[in-house]
């Protein structure tokens, strides 16, 4: 089957739209946690998500809704904390990490019956994606683009030097929370393209990729959408012709593209010291 | 009695009773002092004396137990720290990893600020022009980040500027210069407050210094606090 004729399948459709929007979302955002440092938190906030779509199961809701809302209250606690106690936000990720995490497995071994769309959520399920997916996801990505983009100078200052950016009249709490709860909303969101074990990948591998390629802030958020929509659209292209799992393909064509990156900028050839 | 007229009479920085505590741990105890309008202030001490937590403390970037700070006789607001200071921090504060280019570093500068008198590109030609202006910060020397750091401080054209451990990572001549660059903004009629441990850049009989020992903070000049308090020291 040609390109041309897998394109033309509703579903690859789908799966190109949302791999897209996510991809877009991911990597942006992505290279505000890389730059803080804070990879952890979206692993912390993919897995505390279960127990928001768990939970959902449980109540006949719409599951992303209450994941999401789940992602919001784990980030608020952790930035808060962060802020209030004398301890690193790693032990604080970790905390509330394991906490929401216990519950979701309690939470989903009370529920009466075997709960397919738990797997779906672990793993993640792309080539299944749904009109109503891609509309949760199109909302969510207008509103999340356009709320970076609108604090996007506020941002990049509190990301290199909150210090400084407090001086300068910038309100580096309230930023702190905001890019924490945004970035808590998109990998919710992305869960549906990688799963809950994979989505970390998403935001990290193409910005760090990024982030060894770009020489100025201004190129590295470009430079990570691009590898991030190679990783997605190439990943998603070698799950249809081999029939393997879509998300851990694009995690591994992701990481591909980052040891070749990585190789390159230690054998000296991406000439961007100067 | 106008704004200026007011400023003319009332010390810049004062703080009141001050403590700051790490957990349990006094850092700074009960200091109070005032910072002389456009003089330069050193900030001395050992090594962990609390030097960076008193700054930090002045500034608001860190929670005090008790104690005020008044600047021009009004208390500290984000708002007035915003107004009043450029801020050059300890070289080592700075991800060097980060990508952004010394252009970048300068316009957010200008971008956030209320008043960018030169403009960026007025800054970057007294930085040298345009040799420093696209290079990524982490290709350039210590002395370079230190100098750019210290312009980045200047955008606003600053009332008071705080320098933390401004010449470290310097040479000798690169340290001279920055020497005779103080002096000559002091000239201008900055307030300077600079955190030091390296005290050979002191005049010890006329300038002044905030001496933080056992969390205590004295004022004076150099010569004369360490007579009185009976500590010995070493030119570095």
């Amino acid at each position: 089957m040609s390109i041309i004729d897998l394109i033309s399948l509703p579903f690859v459709q789908r799966a190109i739209i949302g791999g897209v929007l996510v991809g877009i979302l991911a990597a942006t955002l992505g290279v505000f946690v890389v730059l803080r440092r804070q990879s952890f938190l979206t692993e912390a906030v993919s897995h505390a998500s279960l127990a928001g779509v768990a939970a959902a199961l449980l109540i006949a809701w719409e599951p992303v809704l209450l994941a999401i809302v789940v992602a919001i209250l784990l980030a608020l606690l952790i930035t808060y904390f962060k802020r209030k106690a004398p301890l690193e936000s790693d032990s604080l990720i970790g905390i509330f990490f394991s906490l929401f995490f216990a519950l979701g497995i309690v939470l989903i071994n009370l529920s009466p019956t075997y709960q397919p769309e738990v797997m779906t959520y672990l793993f993640g399920s792309i080539l299944a994606i749904t009109w109503e997916d891609l509309i949760y996801a199109g909302v969510v990505f207008v509103v999340l683009i356009t709320i970076t983009k609108y604090l996007y100078k506020q941002l990049l200052y509190f990301t290199f030097d909150p210090v400084g950016a407090y001086i300068r009249g910038i309100k580096v709490e309230r930023l702190e929370y905001v890019i924490n709860i945004l970035t808590a909303i998109a990998v919710v969101i992305s869960v549906k393209v990688v799963g809950v074990i994979l989505v970390t990948a998403l935001f990290i591998i193409p910005a760090s990729s990024a982030k060894l390629l770009a020489k100025s802030f201004t190129q590295m958020i470009p430079i990570s959408i691009i590898l991030s929509l190679l990783s997605v659209l190439v990943g998603l292209w070698l799950s249809i012709v081999s029939n393997l799992p879509p998300g851990a393909l694009i995690v591994l064509v992701s990481g591909g593209i980052f040891l070749v990156v990585f190789t390159l900028s230690r054998l000296n050839l991406l000439g961007k010291s100067n | 009695m106008n704004e200026n007229q007011k400023k003319t009479s009332i010390a810049p920085i004062s703080v009141k009773d001050l403590v700051v505590e790490y957990g349990s741990n006094p850092v700074i105890k009960d200091a109070t002092f005032d910072v002389t309008k456009g003089a330069i202030t050193y900030i001395v001490g050992r090594n962990g004396s609390g030097k960076s937590t008193l700054v930090s403390a002045i500034l608001g970037l860190i929670p005090v137990k008790s104690g005020e700070v008044y600047l021009y006789g009004q208390p500290r607001t984000q708002e007035k720290v915003s107004d009043l200071f450029g801020y050059m921090p300890q070289y080592s504060h700075i991800d060097r990893t980060f990508p952004i280019t010394v252009a970048e570093m300068i316009e957010l500068e200008c971008t956030h600020s209320k008043s960018c008198p030169l403009g960026v590109e007025g800054h970057l030609e007294r930085l040298g022009g345009g040799y420093l202006s696209e290079k990524p910060i982490r290709a350039l020397s210590g002395g370079e980040l230190q100098k750019v750091l210290l312009a980045r401080a200047l955008v606003t054209e600053p009332e008071i500027l705080v320098l933390d451990e401004p010449m470290n990572n310097l040479d000798h001549k690169s340290q001279d210069k920055l020497h005779e660059m103080i002096h000559e903004m002091n000239e201008s009629g900055t307030t300077i407050l600079i955190v030091t441990h390296d005290y050979s850049f002191i005049d010890e009989q006329s300038e002044e210094v905030l001496l933080i020992d056992d969390g205590r903070v004295y004022k004076g000049r150099l010569s004369q606090l360490f007579k009185e308090m009976g500590v010995r020291y070493e030119h570095n």
